[in-house]
């Protein structure tokens, strides 16, 4: 074999693999109007699904905790540590959903059950409590539309980002929305840089940095995370993934290695709250 | 006995006589063991924790963690085959391989201290030169010691069982040498109660202070046995030996391939931490799958008496594959005991495959210089090493493209040891590539293998002719030695141009003729108790230039 041959066919060898490789990737500009395009024809041809949504809240038994420290003789009982296992519970409220559609509107019910209230020992206070309705009623002005429209990025305090890929007879598309939420009540809107400013203008997260300035604008009531995950069968969404992560900024033990352990308390970002549900159409 | 009769009698010499000669001592075996142990030592403690240690203790961006790794790779790719070419360049009394082993370790265990001290009170830009600096610094040096390592067991011995055994060993021991840091970290944390600092840099020191102890006694005790051959290679050769060598060429190929196979380890962490939710369960999915290594490394000298090494190399390529493939089948959701146990049968054709592609370069070696008189174990080893660089590289950009493609979810930055939830489509993904992504893709390193073709009587009878070729001149070279030539003046009568290095014998005869005749004479004298000045003379004369001289004047005298 020639040696230009050869290196001809060294070369096709790559460049095949490169091709297969970037076609495993839906084209960016593509990602947002394929997952449109599946979600109206999802509603389009209809459906009839049942499924279960979790929101656990990470709860603090402040007596429980200072119980504790005293019991430990540490002489910074009063402290508050967000990070102790032992002092705080994670409390699901749970929702059942029984959704349809009728010329093109999703409608049906839903039932919440939350959980029986805590003392400060964390010890519990009556019983679970169950809420039925109307899905319009559910909290969220319809929990599939609500994600629907945070998905095609509809709001724009929200920052949306696609990610889109090709398999065996289906897309997936998965939807990242980051959100940060000032303690006045305003979202922090993203510009395109990634920078997070409130509507004054001021600062609070810089452009690429990964840490939020949580003290500007009176501060950070909490950090957004939601991911979505969409699989697209012969151009309908078949199944949604949503699990999502709200995180606050919350004082936290530090142990300092230097000073022979001591401990003190620093704001750290904690995860607070996390909601999750896979749906099956 | 006269040099006819001696050359006569090393030609009648067969090949079962030559090559089961034993060269190589215990010492030799526990010495070059225990030095490979060190240098994997090292290596695993730099590719396993020095990011971490940037990133988390010296808190150096990772972008600029990241940028710095891709410069010292590069540079690590240019300097190994430089490094191959210095190493066949070199002629020493201690051979070509050890001086490097003897001088370079040492700094080559400073820096691996140096890099994992954080020094208080450094900007964050000094933080940044000093990680450039050091870590260039370390790779420069550890490829001045791993490059002539790993072509010490290609001449410490001519016979190919011995050589076969040392690599098996030394692999042995240096994958045990690679779990060092691992041990010593997992009992530094426990002892300091996390403290990840003092831990990281203990263990620098530890590991930094035994491995060049192991090292240095290691150049000083080992002996390099075949002579480097007397044409010293340019510096174009190092790449164009790639191309010219084919049966080498096609086991690098064949090796850059497998590095489908080490998405299997390098997904440990991943399966451990993301499908198990344990990330210290790490220990008891990387350990079980070391030993089985450890035994596989430890049967391939065995198995290669009864299967050649193309053989050995596809039998456990489908072997792994199809174990892998099974792992795969039984799923995700059993108890991880049960994947980890079924690992342990998986990695044990790992270990031949470890040993197999050194065991095939030795022979490449002997193939080039039977075919050219050229000896290059230097270039053949720097291009094996550039080979699993290169190929460790493909494995990072691979991996990292498949944990886009499953839509890995990275931890968040801000959030204090933060571990993200995956989606079960990620899961899936996570398990594929510790299963049957790497046995489907690993089969293709078995492409270019089977045009592989030193096998069987092909690659017998060309070690059968080099270990005649090189019994002849040890023993004519003993024979110019006698009679008082030295080395280089006997290197010097080696054949030039294609056949370089290979014995000019009429010529050394011919002077080895000439000064036994010179010096019989003078013993002749001696035994006539003749003028003792005289018969000095004539010994003088004879170790000389001017035998034939003497010689013809002392048959005068007499």
């Amino acid at each position: 074999m020639k040696k230009s041959l050869k290196i001809s066919v060294v070369v096709i060898i790559i460049l095949s693999a490169l091709v297969a490789l970037q076609a495993c990737n839906i084209p960016d500009d593509e990602v947002q109007t394929e997952l449109k395009n599946a979600i109206d024809k999802t509603i389009e041809n209809g459906f009839d699904i049942d499924f279960e949504y979790s929101h656990e809240v990470l709860e603090l038994y402040s007596e429980k905790q200072y119980q504790k420290y005293l019991n430990e003789d540490d002489g910074e009982a009063t402290r508050t540590n967000w990070n102790d296992e032992e002092s705080t519970e994670w409390l699901n409220t749970e929702y059942a959903f029984s959704l349809h559609t009728t010329d093109g509107v999703i409608g049906g019910t839903f039932t919440k059950t939350t959980p029986a209230a805590r003392d400060e020992m964390g010890k519990q206070v009556g019983q679970d409590t169950t809420t039925t309705g109307n899905y319009a009623d559910d909290g969220f002005g319809g929990f599939l539309d609500y994600w629907f429209s945070r998905s095609l990025g509809s709001e724009a305090a929200h920052k949306v980002t696609y990610q889109g890929i090709v398999r065996l007879g289906m897309d997936i598309i998965r939807v990242n929305i980051e959100s940060v939420l000032m303690k006045s009540g305003e979202w922090a809107t993203f510009a395109e840089d990634g920078s997070a400013r409130l509507a004054d203008g001021t600062v609070v997260k810089e452009a690429g940095a990964e840490d939020y300035n949580w003290t500007a604008g009176g501060g950070i009531e909490k950090v957004e995370m939601d991911r979505i995950d969409y699989t697209i069968t012969d151009g309908a969404v078949s199944e949604i993934e949503l699990y999502n992560e709200h995180i606050y900024y919350l004082p936290a033990d530090q142990r300092n290695y230097l000073e022979g352990g001591r401990i003190y308390t620093v704001d750290k970002a904690i995860i607070k709250e996390k909601e999750s549900t896979t749906i099956t159409f | 006995m006269s040099n006819t009769a001696s050359l006569s009698f090393k030609k009648k010499a067969t090949f079962d006589d030559l090559l089961d000669r034993k060269y190589l001592g215990k010492k030799d075996y526990i010495w070059f063991s225990l030095t490979q142990f060190a240098c994997s030592a090292i290596t695993g403690l730099a590719q396993g924790y020095l990011l971490f240690f940037y990133t988390s203790i010296m808190n150096i961006p990772l972008t600029y963690v990241g940028t710095m790794f891709l410069i010292a790779k590069i540079w690590d790719g240019i300097n190994d085959p430089i490094m191959g070419v210095i190493v066949d360049k070199t002629r020493s009394k201690m051979g070509k391989m050890r001086p490097y082993l003897l001088w370079a370790s040492i700094p080559y265990a400073a820096c691996t201290i140096l890099m994992f001290i954080n020094f208080r009170g450094m900007s964050s830009v000094g933080k940044i030169v000093f990680m450039y600096v050091t870590y260039i610094l370390f790779s420069t040096v550890g490829t001045a010691v791993e490059v002539p390592l790993q072509g010490l067991p290609a001449v410490v011995s001519p016979n190919v069982d011995e050589r076969t055994k040392i690599i098996s060993i030394s692999r042995i021991l240096g994958s045990i040498g690679e779990q060092s840091a691992l041990v010593l970290i997992s009992f530094g944390l426990l002892v300091t109660n996390d403290n990840y600092e003092f831990t990281y840099t203990g263990t620098a020191v530890v590991i930094g202070v035994i491995a060049p102890i192991f090292m240095v006694i290691s150049a000083l005790v080992l002996k390099e046995r075949i002579e480097p051959t007397n044409q010293i290679p340019k510096w174009s050769e190092g790449f164009k030996y790639l191309f010219k060598n084919k049966p080498f060429l096609i086991l690098i190929c064949s090796n850059l391939l497998t590095f489908f196979r080490n998405l299997v380890s390098a997904a440990i962490m991943y399966v451990v931490a993301y499908i198990y939710g344990n990330g210290s369960l790490q220990i008891a999915f990387a350990l079980p799958g070391a030993i089985a290594s450890m035994i596989g490394m430890l049967f391939a000298p065995k198995l290669k008496r009864h299967f050649n090494a193309k053989q050995l190399f596809i039998i456990a390529t489908i072997w792994h594959s199809v174990c892998l493939v099974g792992v795969y089948f039984v799923g995700m959701t059993v108890p991880w005991y049960l994947i980890a146990i079924l690992m342990f049968f998986t990695m044990l054709p790992v270990g031949v495959l470890n040993v197999v592609p050194h065991l095939m370069a030795a022979d490449t070696i002997d193939y080039w210089e039977h075919k050219t008189g050229q000896r290059q174990e230097g270039i053949t080893y720097s291009l094996m090493g550039l080979r699993s660089k290169v190929s460790s590289g493909l494995k990072d950009y691979f991996l990292t493209f498949l944990l886009g493609y499953f839509l890995f979810s990275q931890p968040l930055g801000f959030v204090e040891g933060h571990v993200p939830v995956q989606s079960e489509y990620t899961k899936g993904g996570l398990f594929a590539i510790y299963t049957i992504i790497p046995a489907v893709l690993n089969l293709v390193s078995i492409v270019p293998m089977l045009f592989y073709n030193l096998t069987g009587a092909r690659i017998r009878n060309i070690q059968e002719e080099l270990a005649i070729k090189h019994e002849e001149r040890r023993l004519a070279e003993q024979a110019f030695s006698y009679a008082g030539g030295d080395v280089e003046e006997f290197g010097n009568l080696s054949k030039p141009g294609i056949h370089a290095g290979a014995v000019n014998y009429s010529q050394i005869r011919e002077v080895i003729g000439k000064r036994r005749n010179a010096q019989a004479v003078a013993d002749a004298l001696r035994a006539e108790k003749a003028d003792e000045e005289r018969i000095l003379d004539i010994e003088i004369a004879a170790s000389d230039e001017k035998a034939t001289e003497a010689e013809f004047s002392a048959e005068g005298d007499r």
